[in-house]
């Protein structure tokens, strides 16, 4: 990963920054790469800006893309558009500040947003709990975050870039995953079992909303006094709203706290109760069992094509061939005990749902 | 294997100590890397003829000979090839439920949750 920048590229960033903001000058005090995202590379920014509506320290970070991205997500202009819709929306997001698609700045796009405090290191938000108030407060906060994010529904001349909303999204998940493994190249009897069951138990179509396809433990930030941020929207887009409840719940995303089912830091009560409330949308215990499979397949096909494209010598990464290596047998087991023998249906295939 | 073993308490034992914290996690990635192969190398090719015996048993490829392994194969060849199958015909739907198939899809991951990552066994899935 790129971690440094050269003098010429800082000079044309704080010229872009200035004249975004306005102001007649703008000298960057500090700038270094933030950790985390295998797929996007962050960078911390302290502006120093004398005059204009911005003057004063302005706390900023920079977003764009890292050598590996993933072809699935969306590019950074794109993920800008969905962060501001959010932002609009009310949802707990940093601020998205300006998007900069002229690559004669840095070589590829990118986008300011403002700095939220807080962390969102997963094993320290589960192991940690002063952070975001009090686990009751915080699970509730993220039901109303949730149901906020789920009021942004299609049309939007503002998302015209997403995918169609899918018609029957149960079973076009299916179509989708199928067709990643058959891209892979890999036989993986597991997955197949696990598509097959969601392919017989597919909820039918509802809802379709706005969804973040990465909301979990790990990806909002929070301190000792609460929520600060949702982050990593770049896998956005329309799907049944009981999706991202589903990842959110999912076995995969707990953190060693498996006792904690809504994302490792608490009971699914709170939760359910404050998305039910602030959505006016029930949650249907049997539809999130589906997403939560579809949850784990989705996780176990992702971590194969990172460790596809670790192994195949594209790129050299330890980490993403771990990935590919490490994860799928656990996914594929936890499937498993989802979708054992007694949890098929009579007649698969049949319409009726639970 | 013994190799395997000594390179990764040199790198956890020696070097990881003088190493700057930002690259400590690279260290640890790589010591988890020769761990696994160093488990691979263990293990052997007996969960992988299991797995084979199983396959072919459930795809009736049993009767005669060598269960699933036909003359030119490796194992790894007729492992691939009947599992290329199973998958077919679990997408297929001829496979809906089926005790047998479940039984030995749990074994194989399993087995190679055992190699890449042991830790997960003793967690709360132990059941599967």
């Amino acid at each position: 990963m790129a971690v440094t920048i050269t003098a010429e590229a800082k000079q044309a960033l704080e010229a872009f920054l200035a004249e975004r903001a306005g102001a007649g000058s703008l000298r960057l005090t500090e700038m270094r790469p933030l950790s985390g995202g295998a797929i996007q590379e962050n960078w911390l920014l302290d502006a120093d800006i004398p005059d204009g509506p911005f003057a004063g320290l302005q706390e900023l970070v920079l977003r764009t893309d890292s050598p590996s991205g993933v072809a699935v997500s969306l590019t950074r202009p794109r993920e800008f558009a969905v962060l501001r819709a959010a932002w609009q929306a009310e949802v707990t997001v940093p601020e998205p500040l300006w998007l900069c698609e002229d690559e004669s700045v840095l070589g590829k796009p990118f986008y300011i947003m403002r700095r939220v405090a807080g962390t969102a290191l997963a094993r320290r938000v589960v192991k940690d709990t002063s952070l975001g108030g009090n686990r009751d407060a915080l699970s509730e906060r993220l039901g109303r975050e949730l149901a906020k994010i789920h009021t942004i529904v299609p049309p939007r001349p503002d998302l015209d870039f997403l995918d169609p909303p899918p018609r029957d999204p149960g079973s076009e998940s299916v179509i989708q995953y199928r067709k990643h493994l058959d891209l892979l190249g890999l036989a993986r009897p597991a997955l197949e079992w696990g598509l097959r069951w969601c392919e017989t138990h597919a909820p039918q179509p509802g809802d379709v909303v706005l969804t973040h396809q990465d909301f979990r433990t790990g990806n909002y930030m929070v301190d000792e006094s609460g929520l600060t941020g949702i982050l990593d929207w770049e896998f956005s887009a329309w799907n049944d709203p009981m999706s991202d409840i589903g990842w959110f719940c999912a076995k995969c995303w707990r953190f060693g706290r498996d006792d904690l089912e809504a994302g490792g830091i608490a009971p699914r009560a709170a939760f359910y109760r404050a998305y039910e409330q602030a959505s006016g949308r029930r949650i249907d215990p049997a539809r999130v069992a589906f997403w939560e499979v579809m949850a784990h397949i989705r996780w176990a096909v992702i971590a194969l094509q990172q460790g596809r494209r670790a192994m195949s010598g594209s790129e050299s990464s330890l980490e993403l061939a771990l990935t590919g290596r490490v994860y799928p047998p656990e996914l594929e087991r936890d499937i498993l005990v989802m979708t054992a023998p007694e949890q098929w249906r009579q007649a698969p295939g049949s319409q009726a749902h639970a | 294997m013994r190799l395997l073993e000594l390179a990764r308490a040199a790198l956890l034992d020696e070097l990881l100590p003088a190493l700057p914290r930002d690259l400590s996690y690279s260290a640890r990635l790589a010591a988890n890397a020769m761990a696994i192969a160093a488990r691979e190398l263990e293990t052997g090719a007996a969960p992988r003829q299991a797995e084979r015996k199983a396959l072919a048993r459930l795809l009736g490829e049993d009767k005669e000979g060598l269960p699933g392994l036909a003359d030119t194969e490796t194992l790894d060849e007729a492992l691939q090839r009947l599992t290329w199958r199973i998958a077919a015909e679990i997408r297929a739907g001829g496979r809906d439920g089926d005790p047998e198939v479940f039984a030995m899809l749990r074994e194989s991951a399993r087995a190679r949750l055992k190699i890449a990552n042991p830790r997960a066994l003793s967690g709360s899935g132990k059941d599967a």
